[in-house]
């Protein structure tokens, strides 16, 4: 394999992790509201 | 495209409704969360005759409909929700032989919802021992529904029940009660203001205090006072609801069930007294303990001996193998051994999640709950934290959702920041590790001296939670008490199959859960060790030879010395070496406190963060536990991992707050970045002390 592409592969695994890791550590995830229904209605009406 | 039945299985806890999901769907499962909140979310996908398949839902245990907990909500608001779109088509409920009376309660509301209804009488195989007998027939015909006797034991009465599911929509929806007749004009009055509802329905969207999306509670809560006038008026319609259920289960049980008090053979009692006894009773769960951990080790080393080896060949192959390159040293020094440093400990996890598996299983695991309550009580916690601090061995963020369920609020706080303490799964492998490398491998009274440490540190972390709690109670100063009510279930042989399923879902939540983020790290950890900035790590190898020019030193050695040097002038070595100062009075170097501070992450990336340091410049095919057995301590000379550098840094394990998720939940759960900001700091500080203490006496 041609060193071109191993740097490449390996940059691009440097930035999965990297995404990954600020993903899951540092960005809040969105909380759907603890509802019946969410955006639907919950039916009792 | 066959249609799919969406089916809820419900019932009290400890009617075996998880053994009847497992035999519906056996492996077709998969356990998630429901949005938003952390309650575990089972479901799964059972095949019935005529092509046509259930989309079944294992909903968590509940009692009634009359939510205490925020298990009980999940429960009651799917089943109020037509919207949502696991909605049930039918309701399966499941009841155990032995507790009918107690679980018809649950069916008896359920049918007022108008869904259609199978009522499951579980553990039929019981029978016999109890001397019960049922007349099915009867039982069917009052309670207007289609019953299966099932036994998931001896697996009978499984199809029955898939045929049934298949023919739902034969079954009645007609009530079993009336609800208005506990007060005809508030419900007449109700019934008036909403015609187009279902009044059962109505009546708990009152009675409940929790959210259903867009239903506009006050609205109906401005009807119900209307007549009602007080909270307290609604509480005493709900317990004459209760009592006019009990009359009607009574009146068909009077008929539709038999016991026979001379024909029952029931050991339980006599094995109770003995395994809950104040003495004996502990004396047993300390032999229990011994022997699970005894085994853990036991059992562990071949296999792992395997995974570690089969690690070092493949790391070693695919560096000869692939052509030469950064992607390829990547592989070979970073992801592989990072990757070897989670895989590695599946089977220690796998067995201990077996015995707690089968301790749960055999009905065991209450009676520890009741053993356990009667020490916390003199601690000044309650009964209910002991179900969160028992989860706490798995892990701390579900035992911490668990803390929901205490309804006094300084308790729940007090066990919200005590539970870090208990030995959590991610614990195990540094322990493990350091373990194998310290403690030597003699026995006393047949005991190995590492299991006996292993046993040790899940007591000190369960005597760190209870005297933390004592000081924290003292402090705060909590006056009432909340109640607490354990159930004991019968004695039962564990189902291989629950066991294994069990065993399965943890070890791949663990390896999944942890391996993702490890990977990761692997990744980044690579990078930063095999980069530098300056000439001290571009021209490692001239300042090498330069520093060894008078000195015969062979290749491989010379090489050694090249990969040493640039890891010392690499991104983690200038970091490592930043903070090696605070640390090196415990007796760590700058490597084990990248890796200390990598875990923070996770507890467990500890491990993987030294196999992939000690890796970087590495030709060696060597095992994690060989190089980390293999480090010189850089300034004292000998080990690194010796008896006194290995205690401190499981005492400091034990102690510290390294888990970055669960001060999100700390969080979360007390809507405050106050409790776990001292959290973390009173327990780092803690930790510290506690692991310099250990390291200057011991050196």
């Amino acid at each position: 394999m041609n060193p071109f592409i191993q740097n490449i592969l390996a940059i691009a695994a440097l930035i999965f992790a990297l995404g990954f890791i600020i993903t899951k550590f540092f960005l809040k995830k969105k909380q759907s509201k603890k509802s019946c229904g969410g955006e639907g209605d919950c039916g009792c009406h | 495209m066959s249609k799919q039945i969406n089916v809820a299985l419900i019932g009290n806890p400890n009617t075996g409704k998880t053994s009847v999901f497992n035999a519906l769907t056996g492996l077709n499962q998969k356990v998630g969360n429901y949005p938003g909140i952390t309650v575990e979310k089972k479901e799964g996908v059972c095949k019935l005759p005529r092509g046509v398949k259930a989309h079944i839902i294992d909903l968590p245990g509940t009692y009634s409909l009359n939510a205490s907990s925020l298990d009980e909500n999940v429960v009651i608001e799917l089943l109020l929700n037509k919207n949502d779109k696991d909605f049930p088509d039918l309701a399966v409920v499941v009841s155990d032989v032995e507790n009918l009376k107690r679980n018809l309660l649950l069916f008896t509301q359920i049918k007022d919802l108008e869904i259609p209804t199978i009522l499951v009488i579980n553990m039929a195989d019981r029978m016999t021992y109890k001397g019960i007998s049922l007349d099915l027939e009867y039982l069917e015909q009052h309670l207007k529904t289609k019953i299966a006797l099932v036994s998931t034991r001896k697996n009978q009465g499984i199809e029955r029940l898939k045929n049934l599911i298949s023919n739902y929509k034969d079954l009645s929806i007609s009530h079993n009660i009336d609800i208005t007749e506990i007060d005809k004009d508030y419900f007449e009055n109700l019934q008036n203001t909403f015609p187009n509802q279902l009044i059962y329905k109505l009546w708990l969207v009152i009675t409940q205090d929790v959210n259903f999306g867009k239903t506009d509670r006050n609205e109906i809560d401005a009807v119900a006072n209307f007549k009602t006038k007080s909270k307290g008026d609604l509480k005493r319609l709900q317990q004459k609801e209760t009592i006019k259920r009990y009359q009607f289960i009574n009146e068909v049980l009077k008929k539709g069930q038999t016991i026979d008090v001379a024909q029952a053979k029931d050991l339980r009692m006599k094995i109770d007294r003995i395994i809950t006894h104040q003495v004996w009773g502990y004396v047993i769960f300390f032999i229990i303990l011994l022997t699970i951990f005894q085994a853990i080790y036991d059992w562990s080393s071949i296999p792992m001996d395997f995974i570690d080896t089969t690690f070092a060949s493949l790391s070693e192959w695919t560096k000869n193998q692939l052509p030469q390159g950064t992607f390829t040293s990547l592989l070979a020094e970073g992801i592989i051994p990072g990757l070897g440093g989670i895989v590695i400990f599946i089977p220690q996890i796998a067995f201990l999640f077996l015995f707690i598996s089968v301790l749960e299983e055999s009905g065991y695991m209450s009676r520890v709950v009741f053993l356990m309550d009667r020490i916390m009580r003199r601690f000044g916690l309650s009964g209910k934290s002991i179900v969160p601090l028992i989860s706490g061995t798995a892990c701390a963020i579900p035992a911490i959702m668990a803390t929901r369920n205490i309804e006094n609020w300084k308790e729940r706080l007090i066990t919200i920041l005590v539970t870090p303490f208990i030995t959590c799964s991610a614990r195990l492998p540094v322990y493990l590790i350091i373990i194998s490398l310290v403690i030597p491998e003699g026995r006393f009274i047949g005991l190995g001296y590492q299991a006996l440490t292993l046993m040790s540190l899940y007591l000190i972390g369960f005597g760190a939670a209870v005297s933390s709690a004592y000081i924290l109670n003292k402090i705060l100063k909590i006056k009432s008490k909340t109640f607490f009510v354990v159930e004991m279930p019968n004695y039962k042989l564990p189902l291989l199959k629950n066991v294994a399923i069990t065993v399965l879902e943890k070890t791949k939540s663990f390896v999944f859960g942890a391996g993702k983020i490890i990977l990761a790290i692997s990744i980044v950890l690579w990078f930063l060790a095999s980069f530098g900035p300056g000439d001290d790590f571009n021209n490692a190898e001239e300042i090498t030879t330069k520093e060894y020019a008078n000195q015969n030193i062979s290749q491989e050695e010379f090489q050694q010395k090249v990969a040493s040097h640039k890891l010392e002038h690499s991104f983690i070595g200038i970091t490592g070496r930043a903070i090696e100062p605070a640390i090196r009075p415990l007796g760590y170097d700058w490597k084990i406190g990248i890796a200390i501070v990598s875990s923070f992450a996770a507890r467990e990336v500890f491990v993987g963060t030294l196999a992939t340091i000690y890796s970087v410049g590495s030709d060696e095919e060597e095992t994690i536990k060989n190089r980390m057995a293999g480090e010189v301590n850089p300034i004292l000379g000998g080990p690194l991992f010796n008896f006194a550098s290995g205690i401190s840094l499981l005492l400091f394990y034990a102690f510290a707050m390294q888990c970055m998720s669960t001060l999100a939940i700390v969080k979360r759960e007390t809507n405050s970045w106050k409790w776990p900001i001292l959290q973390l700091t009173i327990m780092t500080i803690f930790a510290y002390i506690v692991a310099l203490i250990a390291f200057q006496l011991l050196k």
